[in-house]
């Protein structure tokens, strides 16, 4: 059988070859040591030119094999068989279209263990371990020269012309870079394209088999391989960039930056001087400062953690107002890792100051229940403030399960503020009922300092951890200055009724300290769920000092004790927790609560009285996301919390600042719980560019704390808060989005609807709000390398009722459009513009013109290689329009906003570029 | 390396059996290798802060795979759930492909997931033109030789296949070597497939029945979809289409 089977295949053969010249081998395969034919033996015909497989056959029980269909007779015939040497072979060319090898006898590896080449033994350069390293710097090469020529000065290791690396006559078989193999195809594209000045250390060794290093089984397989560790300094660079611009209308913007790093170490330092508003840098300059990124990878849950908080604004914790500001900032910063990374230190310092020039005007429109008032004001100041703020971050890793990380941060501000302030209180016929006059001086500062700790323990076991943390608090706070004010109340006949005069000085201290520590463990349950619980307790202590000394005569020095305080407030809470967490790929729950207990008291120390408060709040959770794709997902969220009143809604501390609004406390002021529903869902489909997203959120409020407010007849106002039901908010966002594909355009569209019901009481009288708020959002986009727009429209309509005064309504549409183009133009050339257009539907008693269009442009030229300068032309606010303002509906007061801001100016600015990277 | 006049030999203080014994079927598992940190390379234009966020995560994204063999088929899938990491773009589409080789036929079929759509590819086996090395390696303890082969015009793959496995298939839609292959690297996509181990067990059936589901398509359909669809991603559009096209 197999011989007829036999001939009919050559006969096949025979009958293809004679179209084309083809070419067959055949042979036997066999033993030498047995004289037996080997079966399943490999035989593969290779291109002679480049090793390129051509055909391959395995060899039948009796050791013949034949391989036809060759296009050309000159071949290299590789014959292999597990556990015996290869055979190799270049066939010549060949007239005969059958080429026959007859025999083939292959040689067993054991015979041939006589042959083993014995390794030589040279003066180590240094041995670690099993590895001989060679301090690349030690063995000179000419500058510039690749990693081949250094591998050639190296005692024992020689490298042919083709690249081939042997090293004690043993053949390279790999080059790794820092540790990674198939850094590229072919170690001898490593060696010539690696510059050698970049290599701090040859290491040669014998690498185990992959079967051993698995198994930890040593089989005494080797094979040489060489890893080079690339020098850290070489990774080294900097980055330098300068600005000027000066403007008509006297602006200028100007700043510099510079950052140069080597290795791990980085040091960058900037500063900005301007009036346009530019204040700290953008966050791609933040990126190139430098600062780092926050952003820890969690091993237990998969995620990243993101400690937003960690960047400082510089405006942080000021209140500046909106106005015209001049502003330098400056910033230094300095990181470093050592240690093999185990140890890492990032400190920064941040200097700022401000001088702020402020001038606004606001209409309010209160609506009570027998009547309106409406109530106009203006006002100016000037404020400078003073920043300096430093921050260390110094991270430890112990091993490869526990860490520490240390935090400090130092804060320093002055700030001197002077205002002066008119305003006029008009009732419903437009009659006077109030006047009032007030300028204020004040000098503050406040000192802050806060450090924080945290260990964290990873278990063998996963999903076992354990966190320990703990922060201390320090600030102290004073202020000094001046309040003077003239308040004139009118009668029905527009007579002035009575008059309230303040001319007082006024010092103020405040001290705090506090401790905070909280300890979190997860324990695994099973694969998927794991529990984690935590303890944390509060310690907070508050003193703060008041003073107001009213005048007689040319000095200040009769203690207003009505105004005057001391009162020392003291925080204890405990908390604690249990959640639990289910952990599937396509579904992941949570549920769990948190429980606290909180304690107050407030001691007032010139009265010698004691108030003291606790309440025990519920913080319960459930989240739910089920997530069938990577581009579909539908998110559950509940989250339940109690809010305690604050001691200021409890017991505030008398102030007369502004004398027409009066806050005064509630003792009987319970706790609010809020619940707040979340259900979110997305789906985007990437291959055919489009996306849902929908969202709703709901929030009802238990005993919500609101206020009652009293407007008396004069207009002055009192506030207190109170605890009422039935709040509530709901809100529903979507979008559609799709791209165009021929024109390359995105289109994104989608309605949001808000609603909420708000109950607060005035006059004494029970009042409902309800807002509804309706929206239209189209976003229309084109993105290329030489040319963006993006047009977005808007429009809105807000409808708001009150239950007191259901005849009075609050409609209006209001409308926001921005329209964004930019492109490249020929010549290095670039141009773009923005615009912002913005209306709003005027109402009975904002009747002014507030639409405004805030329309940008600039014009650019880049010069040099690498676009090192450029030039720019811009022009801000070309139809000098931009009205600072917002409008704001509060229940029963309807408050308009508008400031100073800054308007048209032309500026033309130099920028210069200049960067090295490694 | 370039010719094998001449062939080295490598000595291994090995013992010999009287038989060799061939494996014609069996299960193996592979190990895949994704290094994250690499798969944004050092010039990319996207910022130091992104580049600094992706040094966050560990630095290997690991998962298993199974491939049954059998004397003229194949069937390479997932074990178990594929590990999931915070930047899933970093990895990019078609993770857990499912494939599906008939030797019989020269047919291939591959269920692949990309992005929102799940494919169902049908194409004849592609040639890859492989070159033969001389050098060695143990993968699984089975001895296995270095072959270089191109795919996508650009991408070179490096695989290491075994004479004692007379299948020629390997992992994802990898073959045509006279054995199977046991270790494959794609050095541009920063991954490697290495077998941890080999299994005696006969597959049956019922293991190389292919799923009919998905959109069905061919290799070159498949390819005009993603070249329309993502040309605007820059430089991971390419790497994604290189994942896609394995």
């Amino acid at each position: 059988m197999p011989k007829r089977y036999l001939s009919l295949l050559t006969f096949l053969c025979l009958s293809l070859s004679a179209f084309s010249q083809q070419f067959k081998i055949s042979g036997t395969v066999l033993d030498t040591s047995e004289n037996k034919p080997l079966e399943n033996a490999v035989v593969s015909v290779l291109r002679s030119t480049d090793s390129v497989l051509l055909k391959f056959i395995r060899t039948k029980a009796d050791g013949t094999f034949s391989v036809s269909g060759l296009s050309s007779s000159k071949n290299i015939i590789l014959i292999t068989y597990p556990g015996y040497a290869d055979y190799a072979e270049l066939l010549k060319d060949s007239s005969t279209e059958e080429i026959s090898l007859g025999s083939i006898p292959l040689t067993p590896k054991s015979e041939l263990l006589e042959a083993v080449i014995v390794k030589q033994q040279i003066a180590a350069i240094r041995m670690k371990g099993d590895t001989l390293e060679f301090k690349a710097d030690s063995f000179a090469v000419r500058p510039g020269a690749a990693v081949d020529e250094l591998l050639k000065r190296l005692p024992g290791i020689t490298v042919n012309r083709s690249g081939e690396i042997t090293a004690h006559g043993q053949k390279v078989n790999k080059v790794l870079v820092d540790g990674e193999e198939f850094f590229s195809d072919d170690p001898a594209v490593v060696i010539k394209n690696l510059q050698a000045d970049a290599v701090e250390n040859v290491q040669l060794f014998d690498k185990k088999s992959d079967q051993a290093e698995f198994t930890g089984i040593d089989d005494g397989k080797r094979s040489k391989t060489i890893n080079l560790t690339l020098k850290e300094d070489k990774k080294k660079g900097y980055f330098v960039r300068a600005k000027v611009g000066g403007g008509t209308n006297g602006t200028f913007d100007n700043d510099i930056m510079t950052n140069a790093f080597k290795g791990s170490k980085k040091i960058a330092a900037f500063g900005i001087m301007s009036n346009t508003g530019r204040e700290d840098l953008g966050w791609r300059e933040n990126e190139q400062f430098g600062e780092g990124n926050n952003a820890e990878f969690d091993e237990e849950n998969g995620g990243l953690n993101w400690s937003s908080g960690d960047r400082e604004d510089v405006t942080q914790g000021l209140n500046i107002e909106q106005g015209l500001p001049k502003a330098w900032t400056a910033g230094l910063h300095f990181s470093n890792k050592w240690h093999g990374d185990k140890e890492k230190l990032n400190t920064n310092y941040r200097f700022y100051k401000n001088n702020q020039r402020a001038s606004s005007q606001t209409i309010s429109q209160y609506i009570l229940p027998d009547t309106q008032f409406f109530n106009t004001s203006s006002r100016r100041a000037f404020s400078s403030y003073q920043r300096h703020f430093a921050k260390g971050i110094y991270d430890l890793k112990f091993d490869s399960l526990s860490s520490m990380k240390l935090t400090v941060n130092g804060n320093s501000i002055d700030a001197e503020n002077a205002s002066q302030m008119t305003s006029a209180a008009l009732n419903a016929d437009s009659a006077r009922v109030n006047s009032n006059e007030r300028s204020s001086n004040t000098q503050a500062s406040k000192n802050s300092f806060t450090a924080n700790a945290l260990w964290r323990k990873k278990f063998k076991t996963k999903g076992r951890t354990l966190s320990v943390s703990f922060d201390q608090q320090l600030s102290e706070q004073t202020s000094d200055g001046f309040l003077n004010s003239n308040t004139n109340y009118f009668d029905a006949n527009g007579q002035v009724d009575s008059l309230e005069l303040i001319d007082q000085k006024k010092n103020y201290r405040q001290n705090v300290v506090g401790v905070r520590s909280s300890v979190v463990y997860t324990e695994p349950l099973s694969k998927s769920i794991f529990m984690s619980v935590n303890y944390g307790y509060t310690y907070r202590k508050t003193e703060s000092f008041r003073t107001t000394l009213n005048k007689t005569g040319n000095v200040y020095d009769k203690r207003d004790s009505s105004l005057s305080n001391d009162f020392k407030f003291k925080y204890n809470i405990q908390s604690g927790g249990v959640d639990f967490k289910y952990n599937k790929k396509k579904f992941t729950a949570t549920i769990g609560s948190g429980i606290n207990y909180s304690m107050y008291q407030q001691s007032d120390l010139l009265a010698d009285t004691a108030q003291r408060y606790s309440f025990v709040n519920y913080f319960p959770k459930m989240m739910i996301r089920w997530s069938p794709t990577q581009q579909r997902a539908l998110n559950f969220n509940y989250n339940g919390r109690n809010n305690p009143p604050t001691l200021e809604q409890l017991q505030p501390v008398r102030e007369n600042t502004d004398p027409l609004n009066i806050r005064i406390g509630n003792p009987d002021l319970r706790q609010e719980f809020t619940h707040t529903l979340n259900l979110f869902f997305y789906d985007f489909k990437i291959l055919s560019n489009r996306g849902i997203f929908l969202s709703t959120n709901a929030t009802f409020q238990d005993n919500a704390i609101s206020q009652a407010i009293t407007t008396d007849a004069g207009g002055k106002t009192t506030y207190q808060s109170i605890n009422v039901d039935g709040n509530y908010f709901l809100n529903f966002n979507g979008s559609y989005g799709w791209k165009m594909k021929k024109l390359n355009i995105n289109l994104d569209f989608g309605p949001s609807v808000s609603y909420a019901k708000n109950s607060n009481t005035l006059n004494g009288l029970q009042n409902i709000n309800y807002s509804t708020n309706y929206g239209f959002n189209i976003y229309i986009s084109r993105w290329t390398e030489k040319l963006n727009f993006m047009v977005r429209p808007n429009i809105g309509y807000t409808f708001a009722k009150s239950t007191l005064r259901a005849d009075v309504v609050t409609k209006y549409f209001t409308s926001e459009n921005e329209v964004r183009f930019w492109t490249k133009l020929p010549h290095k050339f670039e141009f773009s513009t923005d615009l912002t257009a913005n209306f709003r539907q005027k109402t009975d008693v904002f009747a002014g013109n507030l639409n405004a269009t805030k329309w940008d442009a600039y014009i650019s030229k880049k010069f040099f290689e690498k676009e090192k300068l450029e030039l720019r032309l811009s022009v801000f606010d070309i139809l000098d329009q931009n009205i600072g303002f917002n409008r704001t509906t509060n229940s029963n007061v309807i408050t308009q906003n508008s400031y100073q801001n800054l308007r048209r100016y032309w500026m033309l600015s130099l920028q210069f570029n200049l960067s090295k990277s490694p | 390396m370039k010719c094998l006049i001449y062939v080295l030999m490598v000595i291994a203080p090995m013992l010999l059996k009287a038989q060799q014994k061939f494996i014609y079927e069996g299960t193996i598992e592979y190990e895949r290798r994704i290094n994250l940190h690499r798969q944004v390379s050092e010039d990319d234009e996207r910022s130091d802060w992104f580049k600094n966020l992706v040094k966050t995560m560990p630095p290997f994204h690991s998962s298993l795979f199974t491939l049954q063999f059998r004397e003229n088929q194949t069937m390479y899938k997932i074990a178990g759930e594929l590990p999931s990491i915070p930047m899933p773009w970093l990895m990019g589409p078609a993770k857990e492909n499912t494939v599906f080789t008939s030797f019989n036929n020269h047919t291939r079929t591959s269920y692949k997931s990309v992005f929102e759509t799940k494919f169902l590819v049908s194409d004849s086996l592609n040639n890859v033109e492989w070159k033969i090395s001389d050098e060695k390696r143990t993968i699984a303890g089975l001895e296995c030789r270095k072959a270089v082969g191109r795919i996508c015009d650009s991408v070179y793959v490096v695989a290491f296949y075994t004479d004692e496995i007379p299948v020629s298939g390997g992992p994802e839609s990898f073959e045509g070597l006279p054995g199977m292959i046991l270790g494959l690297a794609i050095p541009r996509l920063h991954t490697t497939w290495f077998a941890t181990k080999v299994q005696l067990v006969k597959p049956s059936d019922k293991d190389f029945s292919m799923t009919t589901k998905g959109t069905k398509t061919d290799r070159t359909k498949l390819n005009a979809t993603l070249q329309a669809s993502l040309k605007d991603w820059g430089k991971d559009a390419v790497r994604y289409i290189w994942w896609v096209m394995l």
